[in-house]
């Protein structure tokens, strides 16, 4: 089942919130309109909150990777 | 109601003045005169919250003395949205005629983006329900009916022109205001002080209370303009139209002619400018323009607002209880400012009236503060994520908001983040007056701390219709649902002991045929009533003054439940 599949829209809001503050964490040149659209379409593709969680920590991670 | 950084032009700037504003006189009160009189309650502000407060104990028989510091209602529109919830109270208190007669009721809303519809939302309607979803008529025509209504009543003493300067509390023998007035200033003792006064509370003030929460920076421009169009009543939103690049607009139509324009302001813009006739005019014009109006309009009343999602810490503070804006000042967004504030007052003034009139403990009033707190952060919550879609604080917001509002019409999933929240009526968690909010043999129906589900009910064998709500009439309601039409013999004569021992308590029988109890009878042939309310055999709802459900049993036991319902009817939850 995909995120748009029947999830909460109290869920919804704790991604978008969750997205927009980690995003507000970035150098402005870093975050882009594409970016924050490709973060979304993703976020559709996943089945729950969790793992939608799962994936902006996972970013959160990847960019302090050498 | 608004926390407007710079008040209106107001009239007598060429503005068209769509309302007509009287001008109340100044009474010199007996205590100018040297007169001593304590009064039992006081309340200070006489806006809408504070009026509902006077017109709600009035029903009750408590008399009050309400402070009202200007000589007559708030300019423009203000706080123009009001919800069922509201309207049903209006009609608690028997003065709902005239909101009805001007109001615009509206149930849906479209939103844009630059120039595609992005979300047409529609809220829920029902036909059982007895109002519409929401009502638009400006804040000056809601504070007047309520003038009219409480110069009408005898139990209310409304001062024009007195202004409440400062507050000393004895938490055994009430408050002492100092009040200022034309003709001087004197002293007025009271027993219990409401605190109705706004978002600058001068009683919050004078007591050394603070508000806690956000203050949003970004800022709108509010204003009321008349124009002849066809226009639907509803919300209309644009994001970044092509009229105001990025800024966003909403209009409502308000009543008749008179539309509510807001625009996000932004940050080079100064108030000055913004507040500039004929900037605002302008901006205005290029919107109407985009839309395709084309005729003429006029500007009545602008004012600039700024968001803040504050709150008490507490609403009673011993003698003094603060409702509305001085107890909390919510984001407009969802149109949750006025709204919870008349919410404030209805669950207040049953509790209060039955300390003062049926022997209720003043910790009930403690449930006031607890009860509205819960509706408060619900608000605070939902009008807090509002107004970060409307009103982005920072570039990843903006960004973000853009992507869902590029994204969503191929992705309806991302609605909920557009569609506005509006409004919607508290629930309460377990207090001495909710019992408990975990009821599994029932197949639905509203929990204790839920509002009663609003049905239409022919009482007795007749045709007349009325509805659930206006069985409540100020006193607790026991309802006893049976579908087989048996009613225990015990529970009416324990419903007739606890009326004999004083409890404002009135028993009725829902069921599909005539009950076999001499007692009051809603008739429910279709077992309609008994299903919305999720009853499987018998059930019992206590259901408090406010409307609001106190605790359900199923199957209930009478030797069991009347001590409980004792409890709440008698003592009040002790």
């Amino acid at each position: 089942m995909k995120f748009n599949e029947g999830t909460r829209p109290a869920d919804v809001d704790e991604i978008y919130a969750t997205l927009c503050e980690r995003l507000d964490r970035q150098p402005e040149d870093a975050v882009s309109d594409y970016l924050a659209r490709l973060c979304l379409l993703l976020l559709g593709e996943l089945s729950d909150k969790d793992r939608a969680l799962a994936l902006i920590h996972a970013a959160d991670l990847a960019k302090n990777e050498p | 109601m608004l926390d407007t950084l710079t008040h209106s032009l107001a009239n007598g700037h060429g503005f068209y003045e769509y309302f007509d504003y009287v001008s109340y006189p100044f009474v010199p009160p007996p205590e100018l005169n040297g007169q001593a009189v304590r009064h039992e309650v006081v309340i200070v502000g006489g806006g809408p919250v504070g009026l509902t407060v006077a017109l709600d104990l009035a029903r009750f028989g408590v008399r009050s003395v309400v402070l009202q510091q200007s000589d007559k209602v708030s300019y423009g529109s203000r706080a123009g949205c009001i919800s069922r919830r509201s309207v049903e109270i209006f009609d608690q208190l028997g003065v709902v005629r005239p909101f009805l007669e001007s109001g615009l009721p509206w149930d849906t809303g479209r939103c844009f983006y630059r120039n595609d519809e992005v979300l047409r939302f529609q809220m829920p309607v029902k036909e059982t329900e007895k109002f519409p979803p929401m009502i638009n008529l400006p804040q000056n025509y809601i504070e007047q009916y309520l003038v009219d209504a409480a110069q009408a009543n005898d139990l209310i003493e409304l001062r024009w022109q007195n202004k409440a300067v400062s507050v000393e509390q004895n938490s055994d023998d009430g408050v002492r205001l100092l009040v200022s007035t034309p003709e001087g200033e004197y002293r007025l003792a009271a027993s219990w002080l409401i605190a109705s006064d706004g978002a600058r509370s001068t009683i919050r003030k004078s007591l050394g209370l603070s508000l806690q929460g956000e203050s949003f920076q970004g800022r709108y421009l509010i204003a009321d303009i008349r124009l002849k169009t066809t226009l639907p009543t509803g919300r209309l939103a644009w994001f970044d139209p092509p009229s105001n690049p990025g800024s966003t607009v909403l209009m409502h139509r308000l009543t008749e002619d008179i539309w509510r324009f807001d625009y996000q302001l932004s940050d080079h813009e100064s108030d000055d400018q913004a507040l500039d006739p004929s900037n605002v005019s302008k901006r205005i014009s290029q919107h109407l323009e985009m839309i395709g109006e084309s005729g003429d309009w006029e500007l009545s009343w602008i004012s600039i607002y700024r968001a803040n999602a504050l709150t008490l810490e507490d609403y009673r503070h011993s003698r003094v209880m603060f409702v509305g804006d001085a107890a909390h000042p919510i984001p407009i967004f969802g149109v949750r400012g006025l709204n919870s504030g008349l919410e404030d007052a209805h669950n207040l003034a049953w509790k209060l009236a039955y300390v003062l009139r049926h022997g209720f403990p003043e910790t009930i009033l403690n449930t006031f503060s607890s009860e509205r707190r819960e509706g408060t952060e619900d608000n605070l919550h939902n009008a807090r994520k509002s107004t970060l879609f409307m009103n982005p604080p920072s570039p990843a917001y903006s960004l973000m908001r853009t992507a869902v509002l590029t994204l969503s019409t191929q992705n309806s999933w991302l609605s909920c983040l557009i569609n506005p929240r509006q409004s919607a009526p508290a629930a309460y968690g377990a207090s001495s007056v909710v019992l408990s909010t975990h009821s599994p043999e029932f197949k639905g129906g509203p929990q204790a701390g839920q509002l009663l589900i609003q049905m239409p009910v022919k009482v007795g064998a007749g045709k007349q219709v009325s509805y659930l709500s206006e069985t409540i009439q100020g006193r607790f309601l026991a309802i006893w649902f049976s579908r087989d039409s048996k009613v225990p013999i015990e529970w009416c004569g324990a419903m007739a002991s606890l009326r004999e021992q004083g409890a404002m308590l009135s028993p009725c029988v829902v069921s599909p045929t005539s009950p076999n109890a001499d007692c009051w009878w809603i008739t429910d042939e279709h077992e309609a009533i008994l299903d919305v309310y999720g009853v499987i055999k018998d059930a019992l709802y206590l259901v408090r003054p406010d409307g609001y459900v106190a605790g359900r049993w199923s199957d209930p036991v009478i030797k069991d439940i009347t001590p409980v319902i004792e409890a709440i009817c008698v003592g009040g939850g002790q």
